[in-house]
């Protein structure tokens, strides 16, 4: 027989004798035939005599004369026991505090400056080039370059990166970057000024040269320290005019066009100096970002020795993948609390869920003493946005009137003209053209259009990612970028246009039809949203699911 | 096989306790205060033992006690006779208990201690040690709503009906927990079987 959990509560009850007698009969009836089952029985009454058999208290004789002592003495509800203590130590805590404090007010302030000093010592050791660690390509001293990026890991998808924000601040944050692969690449750039072979070469050698400086500038340690140096703004700019500088000397025409004209190519022009003797980590002041706090600070660095490492790893063939250190970095549980404090050199720091955000104050901040620096930095913004590939064009299987095909084309040429045609391709067309004067505001928009678009790219075709309907969605998305193209937006409004009450059509069969092809149309897009969305998936498998796992470097 | 010896409350006496209790109460609530004083002489042992068993621990059994019978001085009058005064008293008892172990388990967040102190309880050597702390020990490590049921049951003597009633609970709810009660105390004692089962 099985003894099953149903037949061990039953004998549980059963030597407690609460049993019906049926079920007692039963019971007996079980147990005369299992030994299992005897032997469990055995057991529970072994126990429930132990139970049964603990000791007793000695009798208090007093009891009555206390308790009736407490009633008349009106103890209620309460007795010493009830004290919460940590109130108590807190309590106490805090009156020693102010005691301490009014007698010695510098307390703090040492309290603070020795931990600090600790805490500086503590996280400055070891430390090494980032380039080091995570073993950095010329395509991630690019990104770095045109897209501020530094990756963190190999795999890219953690980044450090440089930027400024709404109020022109600069800031440092450790993030996973939004979409891996996306912004100007290295690839792009050579493409967009015919480089060959040997111009890449030197594109490459310009980058390295960089590589050997950006090795002192970001540092890492296995306490988990990331450590910035503040040049790290400047060689951003530096490379970023200088790979510039040098595609000018290559294809002067293509640059100055990318610039938008001589003026303002002048204005970037500077000698490359690639054979620069080595300066990096002359400033020796870090920003460290620590599992436990955020500081400025000066570091020790042996270049030497970085240098040394770094030629190490450069003379490991490519491809073979250097040993990695890897150092768990995660910060969220810290960070948790943002704000201000009085003290200038602190810094502001910002979590969410993907990002760590430092906001750097500005009297160290590395950009501040240097206005033509800051306005170059934002101009330069917007040539690495112009430089971005803009030749693209797409057909959208729309809703079709009877006879009539929607096209929506966009786009630009070398001269920096970007339009955009969208409207039905038939006898009584209405063809919405604009052609976009390539103004910042314009390039802004389309680059970003486009950017989004790349992000859908399938085989050869571009797909709107959210079209669902011509009449609400699609009019609404572009709205904001060409607001002046659109001319129906509804369907009555398209077929009043366009059909004459003359005309003979029927209109109410028209656009019970148009209706019908729509949600026909609404339909397939979203299948096809789906199938990208599962496409996506399969090519970035893990993209999604560690959002919150410590950074490892 | 299921006869074993209780000497706690055999029915007759049951019924007597019942009686008199009942008479005690009405003599309290007449203003008789001597009444009051040979209710509790009758069953604090019987509640300092339950705080005792419930808490497995010494040290807050006087408190807790004095505590259960000023409730009960204060709260007598409320008493309706439609249970034994021992459901009750043992009701308030549990629920005072309650409080206490809320209150330590708060408080354990601060002090962790308790957790070294489960330690502790581990028996290292089997040649030196009383099967009853043992099995005390491991009553004790029980989950407060499955021991006070075991405890009501096999070191008060209680019925399930009873309990139930003490516990504000159903009595299918006390067999079952009574049940997993024991099944955890055999899991846990498992290397004592020799000894022990």
């Amino acid at each position: 027989m099985k003894i099953t959990n149903r037949i061990l509560e039953k004998l549980s009850a059963y030597l407690d004798g609460e049993l019906t007698p049926e079920e007692k009969f039963e019971t007996e009836e079980m147990l005369k035939s299992s030994p299992e089952l005897r032997e469990e029985l055995n057991k529970i009454k072994k126990l429930k005599e132990t139970v049964g058999g603990f000791k007793k208290l000695p009798e208090d004789l007093s009891f009555e004369t206390r308790l009736m002592q407490n009633i008349k003495t009106g103890k209620k509800y309460f007795s010493k026991y009830n004290i919460p203590k940590p109130a108590v130590v807190f309590a106490a805590a805090t009156i020693i505090m102010m005691v301490m404090l009014k007698s010695n007010s510098g307390f703090f302030e040492d309290w603070f400056s020795q931990g600090r000093s600790g805490i500086e010592a503590f996280y400055s050791k070891n430390l090494t080039s980032l380039l080091m660690a995570a073993d950095l390509t010329n395509e991630d001293l690019f990104d770095f370059a045109f897209n501020k990026n530094l990756p963190l890991d190999a795999t890219g998808k953690k980044v450090l990166s440089i930027g400024t924000d709404a109020n022109g601040k600069e800031f440092l944050e450790v993030k996973y970057a939004s979409v891996p692969g996306d912004g100007l690449k290295l690839n792009d750039f050579v493409k967009q000024f015919n480089l060959n072979k040997e111009q890449k070469g030197k594109v490459d050698s310009i980058l390295e040269s960089y590589s050997d400086r950006l090795a002192s500038v970001v540092l890492v340690n296995d306490k988990n320290t990331i450590a910035v140096n503040p040049d790290l703004w400047k060689y951003h700019n530096d490379m970023r005019q200088d790979l510039i500088s040098y595609a000018s000397t290559v294809n002067k025409p293509a640059v100055i066009s990318a610039l938008g004209g001589e003026a303002a190519f002048a204005d970037f022009i500077r000698e490359p100096e690639p054979e620069a003797p080595v300066s990096a980590g002359s400033r020796e002041n870090y920003y460290f970002i620590t599992p436990d706090s955020i500081f400025y600070s000066w570091a020790k660095v042996d270049q030497e020795k970085i240098r040394s490492d770094i030629a190490k790893v450069r003379s490991l063939a490519r491809g073979n993948s250097v040993a990695e250190k890897s150092i768990k970095i995660d910060l969220s549980p810290v960070f948790s609390v943002s704000g201000e404090s009085e003290n200038h050199r602190s810094m502001r720091i910002m979590v969410s869920d993907n990002a760590i955000k430092v906001e750097i104050p500005e009297n160290i901040s590395p950009l501040e003493s240097d206005r033509d620096l800051v306005s170059m930095t934002m101009r330069l913004d917007s040539v690495f946005k112009q430089l971005q590939k803009q030749n693209f064009n797409f057909n959208v299987e729309a809703p079709q009137a009877p006879g009539n095909e929607l096209r929506m084309t966009v786009k630009s040429d070398s001269r920096g003209r970007t339009s955009l045609n969208y409207g039905y391709d038939a006898p009584d067309v209405i063809v919405m053209k604009k052609d976009v004067q390539k103004k910042s505001k314009g390039a802004d928009s389309i680059s970003a259009l486009n950017r989004k678009l790349r992000k859908y790219q399938f085989a050869d075709s571009l797909i709107l990612p959210d079209m669902k309907l011509f009449a609400d969605s699609l009019s609404k998305k572009f709205e904001t970028d060409f607001p002046e193209f659109f001319g129906p937006t509804d369907i009555d409004e398209f077929l009043n246009k366009n059909y004459s009450d003359s005309s003979g059509v029927n209109k109410n069969q028209l656009r019970e039809e148009i209706r019908r092809e729509m949600l026909q149309f609404r339909k397939e897009m979203n299948r096809l949203r789906e199938e990208m969305k599962r496409f996506r998936e399969e090519l970035n498998p893990d993209k999604k699911k560690k959002l919150n796992e410590p950074i490892e470097i | 096989m299921e006869n074993e010896e209780k000497p706690v409350m055999p029915q007759a006496q049951a019924i007597f306790t019942l009686d008199d209790d009942y008479s005690l109460i009405n003599a309290f609530n007449d203003g008789d205060q001597a009444a009051f004083t040979r209710l509790v002489s009758r069953h604090k042992e019987k509640v300092r033992n339950l705080i005792y068993a419930t808490l497995g621990d010494a040290r807050n059994v006087d408190d807790i006690s004095q505590e259960v019978f000023i409730v009960v001085y204060h709260k007598l009058h409320t008493f309706r006779f439609q249970s034994r005064f021992t459901t009750w008293l043992y009701r308030v008892t549990i629920n005072k208990c309650r409080d206490h172990l809320r209150k330590v388990k708060i408080r354990s967040v601060f002090t962790y201690l308790s957790s070294d102190d489960a330690e502790k309880v581990t028996v290292d050597s089997p040649d030196n040690f009383d099967i009853k702390v043992v099995v005390r020990d491991a009553v004790n490590r029980l989950p407060e709503k499955l021991r006070s049921p075991l405890v009501l049951k096999d070191f008060e003597g209680c019925s399930y009906e009873e309990i139930a009633e003490v516990l504000d609970t159903e009595i299918g709810t006390v067999k079952s927990r009574i049940f997993r009660a024991r099944e955890a105390l055999k899991k846990d004692l498992e290397p004592l079987k020799r000894e022990l089962l």
